[in-house]
């Protein structure tokens, strides 16, 4: 049990950590300045969390027991569930930012435009390097 | 913190808590087909735990912090607006 509990809290601990780095890798070119880079490392601890709990409570809630059992199709409940908290998540980092910086990050426009870049990034860049080295 | 966020960490706990008992139908058609119903139920309701309270602990860290910057970042916009207008008065 405390083996699976480790797991567990590994797994949340490695996708904070990939989507915090891809995240702040895509800010620099929107030199936000280190204000803007701590806001941003905050608001994907608050976010990233909330996200993969969300995620998992949808999936074990509609789709625990598999294809024959679950209630809707595996793979679109996944895509679904993945866009529609994508979604939110673009949304609340977009106003927490707005809200922490006070503008001296940038404007709400840019960091609008850096929320929906690094949510896109973080969320295709663990496909695309199982696709790349797959594809070796 | 806050009243406020407090009460919205602890709805989020309570949530982890109740998601536990929705596991037990899926877990109960796995039964069906030879796999331990207790397994899985007990599998399901550990992540959920383990997720809610590993959320409710990262969340009240990054409100705090996220808390402290806004109030940073408040006072620092107000002064800048305010050395704005002096320098507009003297010119």
């Amino acid at each position: 049990m405390l083996y699976e509990v480790g797991l567990f809290l590994g797994l949340f601990c490695i996708a904070l950590v990939s989507t915090l780095f891809f995240e702040l890798v895509v800010a620099v070119p929107f030199s936000m300045g280190m204000r803007g880079l701590g806001a941003i490392a905050l608001v994907n601890l608050l976010m990233n969390p909330l996200y993969s709990f969300a995620f998992l409570a949808v999936i074990y809630t509609f789709g625990l027991g598999g294809e024959p059992f679950s209630i809707f199709d595996w793979r679109w409940l996944v895509g679904l569930t993945t866009v529609v908290l994508e979604i939110v998540v673009v949304v609340a980092e977009w106003r927490l930012l707005v809200w922490a910086t006070h503008g001296t990050a940038g404007s709400s426009r840019k960091l609008l435009a850096f929320s929906v870049l690094a949510n896109v990034v973080s969320a295709s860049a663990p496909f695309a390097i199982v696709w790349v080295v797959y594809s070796l | 913190m806050n009243r406020r966020t407090i009460t919205a960490l602890r709805a989020l706990a309570s949530v982890s808590l109740a998601l536990a008992i929705p596991i037990a139908t899926p877990a109960a058609a796995m039964a069906n087909v030879g796999i331990p119903s207790g397994y899985i139920v007990g599998r399901g309701a550990l992540h959920v735990l383990v997720a809610g309270v590993f959320t409710v602990l990262t969340s009240a860290i990054a409100i705090r912090g996220l808390r402290r910057m806004e109030r940073t970042n408040a006072a620092l916009a107000a002064s800048a607006t305010a050395s704005a207008e002096d320098d507009s008065n003297a010119v």
